[in-house]
């Protein structure tokens, strides 16, 4: 291949005016800020795990269908299939290229959103059907 | 010059305009064995690992919600012997992910930088993380056997 000059322009110059490689630092500082939140609901969610282990549907049903139990645990859930989603996004951009990675990024949105419309609507569920010696007023 | 398009990569030119070619980067295999390359790959495995377990997670709370037939086989699959080991390796990417993303948080306002701090941290990670690992699961295990006894005696 003969070595000629196409692009006078120096390589600052082609960079210059394109703006970002895709998005700033939005994502990176996306996925901190989940990783932060998921801390103390992580803790809490262990703590959780460990007062429930091993008992029957009934109480674990009871727990959930508690709104200071539902509320984190909704959250943790949304927090999670965020950050989730932000990370696998990482990977996904990481090792493949092209229309593939659209489509790994496609599928990875669609899971992520997947599990926390699923987890979202077990919990209203829950809700929706605990004892009513407990919903008076 | 070569076709191939990563070669391709390797031509550059220096600001007189002569053509040169770029050194290549040092790819994986030419060093040697650190913990710090495991840790970083793990914290990525993990990750991922806890994505899949978390998805399995929230079907099982579908099936909570679902009724006591749904509850039955999903209590099924979690105590087969192949359920409990995917929990328990569940458990502890998690685990390895919390510790190794606190050390992501604290590399990230600057700190621990050091040739002797990462170490340092890297062997306290894998403590941390086997200690911590291996009191939960074991406490969440005896705890469901010894709740399950008791219900099914009483």
């Amino acid at each position: 291949m003969a070595n000629h000059i196409t692009d006078m322009r120096t390589p600052l110059a082609r960079a210059k005016g394109r703006g970002g490689l895709s998005d700033g630092v939005e994502h990176w500082e996306a996925e901190r800020i989940g990783a932060v939140l998921l801390g103390p609901l992580s803790l809490w969610a262990v703590v959780q795990i460990l007062r429930l282990a091993g008992h029957d549907r009934q109480t674990i049903l009871a727990w959930a269908a508690k709104p200071h139990n539902a509320a984190p645990l909704a959250g943790m859930i949304l927090l999670a299939a965020r950050h989730m989603q932000l990370g696998l996004e990482v990977v996904a951009t990481d090792y493949s290229r092209g229309w593939r990675r659209t489509a790994i990024k496609l599928g990875i949105r669609f899971a992520c959103l997947l599990i926390a419309a699923y987890g979202g609507a077990s919990i209203v569920k829950i809700l929706q059907n605990r004892p009513q010696a407990d919903s008076r007023g | 010059m070569s076709l191939d398009g990563r070669e391709a990569l390797y031509d550059g030119s220096n600001s007189d305009g002569h053509f040169l070619r770029r050194p290549m980067s040092p790819h994986l295999d030419v060093y040697r064995f650190r913990l710090s390359m495991a840790l970083s790959i793990l914290n990525r495995i993990s990750g991922v690992a806890s994505a899949v377990g978390f998805g399995l997670a929230v079907t099982w709370l579908g099936s909570l919600a679902a009724g006591s037939k749904e509850y039955g086989r999903a209590q099924r699959v979690v105590n087969n012997p192949l359920g409990k080991l995917a929990l328990a390796g569940w458990g502890v990417a998690t685990v390895y992910h919390f510790v190794a993303g606190i050390r992501h948080l604290i590399w990230d306002d600057g700190h621990r930088f050091e040739k002797h701090q990462i170490n340092e941290d890297g062997r306290i990670t894998v403590a941390v993380t086997g200690g911590l690992s291996g009191v939960l699961l074991g406490a969440v295990f005896v705890l469901s056997r010894c709740r399950r006894k008791a219900r099914v005696q009483g």
